[in-house]
């Protein structure tokens, strides 16, 4: 494992044929694009914007970065990038847990699907090689049971799986893959793209390596400096002390609702008011967590684990009841009961679903029942066990109503005839963060090359009064440069590939830093930024090639037309238009087109 | 401390850390009308010596390393600051540093 010869090891699966072929991938992209989302939206690129996502012709990229697997803190992260079904973007997506570090230990840089197979199938990777075997006995199975099937086979020893449920065999338009039954490659849809291709899992044995470095002295330095910061008790990274190692992603839950800044009712409201406490890390913290698992190489661990001992639920043993699902299927369909939250979060980790999305799909027809423009009996706000009954209908696709909002929110309010209750940008549903209360998360939302996403920018870091940097929630002058850098910052980032949590307690300083080191060649902060921006309209370019042209940057009318009436962000809308003419300007696009010369100033074109 | 002769009721929250180290989720106060946002959390401080390395820097004023939300807006972003004066009818919430995602 050698991050000076990232790239050379690239199995290009033709799942028709079933030919496997190692192909370095071309030295100009690793140098200009470096590895995992940046790589793999070359590649997408390369194979053409205007396929159909759910068409053989789609391809289906799992991107290692340079750093993925190594001693690097929170390096245990890899991507899957492909044309989604949800957007019709290009989309990638990011997991934590084992599978990235084993997969480079077994020998690959990353792993390119086209095709489609003729019958269900996974692939195994052992020591450089990687076969197609017969998955016919595990497809209709949920994930969990799917784990342990391969576990049973191959042995739990060095082993990962990383696997699709009903929900990516049934093509639901937000189907993830997971990872070690919970880690996700959650948004998109990638898990659709691989049932469309009858490619069931990834499993991979691999014992650990080490990397191989031209200055281990300096290797060791640079990674001790990394962690003494996420140490450092001022972070919310540092573990057993900060936020994020304590409470969990969940931590988030209270300060966003004090801030009038959580969508709440569909996003009719911007807070839960009382009832958040009852959906809160804090809450979690002290009724029901029994664990803090981690990934691999990150003393942080911010996963949590919970058991619920009580009710309809009861033995019911998951992670991770996160901030984003908490929501989703909390507050935003006005239900505050934490165990059926983590019920649900677990259907979502068995059938191999988004609950960013799910919940959306659901607050919208919620909303939908409020107003009586079903034609059913309809979804009451708060339900929870008709929740919990319906995720399994849209998992399997199993009912009208399930198939129905198995489409996602955008497309099923199409069909319900009012496209305005559902909360999406480009078609991929909003996050856990209001755009009235956090004017940065809403341009950062519609500028998102990959549809609504909190992690594209995640200014919230900024506006939450979190990091060393100014930003007034309410303002909207700003934004734009604030949301550029960031997103530029997390493209490079997601490339290596970090975790996002590291940008909490390192700056492009300490990536360039430990990317330099493992290179063995000059690389500082400025081409950080220069490398992140490049990644950036690469994707905005794939996008204008795949039809987002002018007007595809923009926010649910809700967001814009109706002031928050809470406490925190009362009275405020989301001043879009001026934040998108500031932030085009800083790009130097064209009404959202990344133009010629600037694709050419950066070396796309 | 005196807070004067026509105190009001202030209602705290406490969230994450600052909770666990005051060992309740909320802490109800008498202030004066004219009290500042500084001298309320120099009176949680009196009251647990504890919460002072995280309300308050090296110059003993309100750091970083907190976030103090009056009615849901965060005191940097006010005026006055931490010189902000209180009234009964507001509610404070303080919060460590803390996001996620």
């Amino acid at each position: 494992m050698d991050a000076r010869t990232f790239g050379e090891a690239v199995a290009h699966v033709d799942l028709a044929t079933g030919a496997v072929e190692m192909r370095p991938a071309p030295r100009d992209w690793v140098e200009k694009y470096i590895g995992g989302r940046g790589l793999g939206v070359r590649y997408l690129l390369e194979n053409g914007p205007e396929v159909d996502p759910l068409s053989p012709e789609n391809q289906l990229c799992f991107m290692n970065g340079p750093l993925s697997g190594s001693e690097a803190s929170m390096s245990g992260r890899w991507a899957c990038v492909t044309k989604s079904p949800l957007t019709g973007t290009v989309t990638d997506s990011h997991q934590g847990g084992w599978t990235a570090a084993r997969v480079r230990w077994a020998g690959f840089d990353g792993l390119v699907f086209d095709g489609r197979a003729p019958k269900p199938v996974y692939a195994f990777l052992e020591d450089g090689r990687l076969e197609l075997r017969d998955a016919s006995a595990v497809w209709g199975q949920g994930i969990h049971d799917t784990v342990k099937f391969f576990q049973e086979r191959y042995g739990a020893k060095d082993l990962s799986v990383c696997a699709i449920g009903p929900a990516g065999e049934e093509q639901v338009r937000f189907a993830a893959w997971l990872n070690e039954d919970d880690r996700a490659f959650g948004r998109g849809g990638t898990g659709a793209v691989a049932g469309s291709k009858n490619l069931k899992a990834i499993v991979v044995r691999a014992p650990r390596r080490t990397s191989t470095v031209e200055d281990p002295e300096a290797w060791k330095d640079a990674r001790r400096k990394v962690l003494d910061r996420i140490r450092d008790e001022a972070h919310i990274t540092s573990p057993k002390k900060g936020g994020l190692s304590v409470y969990g992603t969940n931590v988030l839950m209270n300060v966003a609702n004090t801030m009038g800044a959580l969508p709440t009712r569909n996003s009719q409201l911007t807070a839960f008011g009382e009832r958040a406490e009852k959906i809160s890390g804090e809450f979690v913290q002290e009724s029901i967590l029994v664990g803090d698992p981690t990934c691999h190489a990150c003393p942080v661990a911010c996963k949590k684990e919970v058991e619920i001992e009580e009710g309809p639920y009861a033995g019911l043993r998951m992670e991770s009841v996160e901030y984003e699902p908490a929501w989703s299927l909390g507050a935003n369909c006005d239900n505050d009961d934490i165990a059926s939250i983590a019920k649900m979060i677990d259907q979502c980790n068995d059938l191999g679903m988004d609950p960013i999305e799910l919940g959306n799909a659901l607050s919208l027809y919620m909303e939908a029942t409020e107003k009586s423009w079903v034609k059913d009996d309809g979804l009451e706000w708060g339900d929870a066990s008709a929740m919990v009954a319906l995720v399994e209908e849209i998992g399997r696709r199993s009912t009208p109503l399930g198939n129905l909002l198995a489409e996602g929110p955008a497309r099923a309010g199409q069909e319900i005839g009012h496209p305005e209750l559902a909360m999406a940008v480009k078609g991929q549903a909003i996050p856990a963060y209001d755009p009235r209360g956090l004017k940065g998360m809403g341009l950062g939302y519609a500028t998102s090359n990959r549809g609504a996403c909190h992690l594209r920018a995640y200014t919230a870091g900024a506006e939450t009064g979190v990091l060393p940097i100014d930003a007034d929630p309410l303002a909207w002058q700003g934004k734009g440069a604030l949301v550029k850098a960031f997103q530029d910052l997390h493209a490079f980032s997601d490339s290596l590939d970090l975790c996002k949590f590291s940008a909490f307690a390192e700056t492009a300083e300490e990536y360039a830093l430990q990317y330099a080191i493992a290179l063995g060649e000059a690389f500082g902060p400025d081409d950080v930024a220069l490398t992140g921006e490049r990644i950036y309209n690469l994707e905005r370019h794939y996008n204008n090639r795949a039809g987002f042209r002018e007007g595809s940057d923009d926010l649910p009318a809700r967001f814009l037309e109706e002031p928050s009436t809470l406490a925190g962000s009362k009275g405020e809308v989301s001043e879009l238009a001026p934040m998108l003419e500031e932030y085009y300007r800083e790009r130097g696009w064209v009404e959202g087109v990344a133009p010629e010369a600037k694709l050419r100033e950066l070396g796309i074109l | 401390m005196s807070w004067g002769s026509s105190e009001a009721r202030v209602h705290v929250s406490l969230f994450a850390t600052l909770r666990e180290i005051v060992g309740q989720k909320t802490v109800d106060l008498q202030v004066g009308p004219g009290s500042t946002v500084q001298a309320l959390a120099e009176e949680l401080v009196l009251r647990w010596p504890e919460l002072g390395e995280h309300l308050f820097d090296a110059e003993g004023r309100l750091g970083r390393r907190v976030n103090v939300f009056i009615d849901g807006r965060n005191l940097r972003w006010l005026p006055d600051r931490e010189q902000t004066r209180l009234t009964s009818t507001e509610c404070i919430d303080l919060f460590p540093p803390v996001a996620g995602g």
